[in-house]
């Protein structure tokens, strides 16, 4: 199966193309993504619930990601999988499926950007570019 | 006709894009470049961001590009602004994710005689006594209480505490702590990410590196900064690891709310600023300083952990002193003459060094008469240069200089068809003991990836904006 993003070439960060048949999904294949150059895989069963605001779906997205990356960074809870439940342009909610165990870390991201932060829709599929600080 | 085409030549090192060449632009962009380095800037989008740059209300004098600008995001990476400090702006995106990044120079009294036999055994000690890598969770523990008092006192904490001495401090920028710090400023977040990282490396293009002085160009500045030919220095460069990142991230998710309050609008998100004096204005700079001191602190909690590695390989009779410790990633409060007058400003320093010149009440007395010392990086495995701040930068940069090599190649392509085996081996070959927790961090930073660092010095030296003290080359590197 064809994987839902791709990268893309900056000469000093990581960008990623990512796509979804919907919204959420959209959300829930960029976590993926991000999750995935990170850390190697790893499982758990325990749920977390997460509940952000935004201005937009661009800044709902960053806010997003930057709430995956705070909770892989600090390893009380990594989350491995993402089911975006409700979600408008100011307003998600997700149920985060993950664990605490160590797992081997394949990248440090510092950060996620808004530069050229882009999340748009075409036929009735989604697609949103992303820019990491590295 | 793009950016690049509308560059006019003011100088021999200099080139304009004036103001008038774009929609928006309150002021000029000048690029600090020579003709060759000028060619691969043109091929990435820095310079359209540097016009970007001058599009912030309140900038004062022009939007400077230094010879090792390359593409970041928001601001470009070399890229210096000043704000005035009344009716500007401050923007996180022109001080970055990671806040106080920076470079630190110890020089040991030893030579390369003695410690090229014994590279191999140094780095390998450096490697466990410094964590390094993803993540990395580090030997210093410290309470909520602690943190905040790191937050606040930056590496005089950490010297007070048995870290180091007193004299490092005291060999850093701003004494190795900003004042107008505020533990409150900085999330619990932030606190949470920042608490088990003090005294670590991090990764990315993070790396301690032991080097040999291979040239002196001035001896007298070399004489005061301790240093001469043949004698091995260290060089740290590392930044505030998660708590800086996470103290960006969460003024930048505020900021876009704050621009409508003020009417502010800008070309690129990653550029949201809001005005200096304005609450989102004073709150976010009273974080950055509580990052940036958190980042002194880091890199004299990496000092102590080196200074142990040295005491294993080569016993207690070795010293490892401080030269100094600069940051360029940052946003300060600075009197700078603009125009005949002098002017309250708050310099944006992304990927760019303060080069303040002899006479500088700001430069350590003993280095008073020199100017303020300079460490510039190249890339692992090529050179990297002290500098001394000259007269030149206070005239025409706001006491600011270059940074680095700056990247030529992003590093996804630096990895594309290239060994990790060989890489090691050429720099085996060339003398260069490398150790790497991953083999991704090896590949990303190859000489290639970068400018030639000797040709971004050329073009600060020629100009007057810092000149050149010594060239160091390095046998040993230490990456994340």
């Amino acid at each position: 199966m064809e994987e839902p993003f791709e990268i893309l070439e900056h000469t000093a960060d990581v960008g990623f193309r990512v796509r979804g048949g919907s919204v959420a999904e959209l959300f829930e294949n960029a976590a993926r993504a991000l999750a995935s150059f990170t850390l190697e895989d790893g499982g758990g069963a325990a749920v977390r619930v997460v509940e952000l605001r935004g201005e937009d779906y661009e800044s709902l997205l960053v806010n997003w990601l930057s709430e995956v990356l705070y909770l892989l960074d600090t390893g009380q809870f990594k989350p491995r999988q993402f089911q975006v439940e409700s979600i408008r342009p100011d307003h998600l909610r997700a149920r985060l499926t993950g664990g605490a165990g160590p797992a081997q870390w394949r990248l440090i991201v510092k950060a996620v950007t808004y530069h050229q932060i882009e999340v748009k829709e075409k036929s009735g599929r989604w697609e949103a570019t992303v820019y990491l600080d590295v | 006709m793009s950016l690049a085409e509308r560059l006019e030549q003011i100088g021999e090192y200099r080139w304009r894009i004036p103001r008038d060449q774009r929609l928006g632009m309150r002021t000029d962009v000048v690029v600090y470049a020579s003709k060759e380095i000028l060619a691969h800037i043109a091929k990435d989008k820095s310079l359209e961001q540097a016009a970007n740059v001058a599009t912030l209300p309140g900038i004062v004098g022009s939007s400077l590009a230094m010879p090792d600008i390359h593409q970041g995001y928001g601001f470009p990476i070399g890229g210096v602004a000043a704000t005035d400090c009344e009716h500007g702006v401050v923007s996180p995106g022109g001080v970055g994710f990671d806040i106080n990044c920076g470079v630190r120079l110890v020089r040991l009294n030893l030579g390369r005689a003695e410690v090229q036999p014994r590279v191999r055994d140094l780095v390998e000690a450096i490697f466990h006594a410094v964590p390094c890598g993803t993540g990395g969770k580090g030997h210093i523990d410290i309470n909520s209480k602690q943190l905040e008092q790191v937050l606040v006192e930056g590496a005089r904490w950490m010297t007070r505490n048995g870290y180091g001495l007193e004299r490092d401090a005291e060999c850093a920028e701003a004494g190795g702590a900003l004042p107008g710090a505020d533990p409150e400023a900085v999330s619990e977040r932030a606190k949470e990410r920042g608490r088990p990282q003090i005294g670590t490396l991090g990764s990315g293009n993070h790396f301690l590196e032991i080097q040999y002085v291979q040239q002196v160009a001035d001896k007298e500045a070399a004489t005061a900064f301790g240093i001469s030919e043949g004698q091995i220095v260290v060089l740290i460069h590392s930044g505030s690891r998660g708590l800086g990142h996470q103290v960006c991230t969460d003024y930048l998710q505020q900021m876009g709310a704050a621009m409508k309050k003020y009417n502010i609008a800008v070309p690129d998100r990653q550029l949201a600023c809001v005005p200096v004096q304005s609450p989102e204005g004073k709150s976010y700079l009273a974080g950055m300083r509580a990052a940036a001191n958190f980042a002194w602190a880091n890199r004299q909690g990496i000092t102590h952990f080196l200074r142990q590695a040295i005491v294993k390989v080569f016993g207690k009779g070795v010293q490892a002193s401080v030269i100094y410790d600069v940051c360029h990633n940052i946003a300060k409060q600075e009197s700078h003459l603009v125009e005949g007058r002098s002017r309250d400003v708050l310099v944006h320093r992304k990927g760019a060094t303060r080069a303040f010149p002899a006479g500088h009440r700001e430069v350590p007395q003993a280095y008073r008469n020199i100017g303020q010392p300079v460490f510039i990086p190249g890339s692992m495995g090529t050179a990297s240069w002290v500098l001394a701040g000259q007269p030149g930068a206070m005239e025409e940069t706001f006491g600011t200089t270059c940074h680095g090599a700056g990247r030529l190649l992003s590093r996804t392509a630096a990895q594309k068809g290239r060994d990790y085996r060989s890489v090691l081996r050429g720099l085996e070959e060339a003398g260069i003991h490398v150790r790497s927790e991953t083999k991704a961090g090896i590949l990303e930073e190859i000489p290639e990836a970068y400018k030639d660092v000797d040709a971004v010095v050329e073009v600060v030296h020629c100009a007057g904006i810092a000149r050149k003290v010594a060239r160091l080359v390095p046998i040993g590197v230490i990456k994340g």
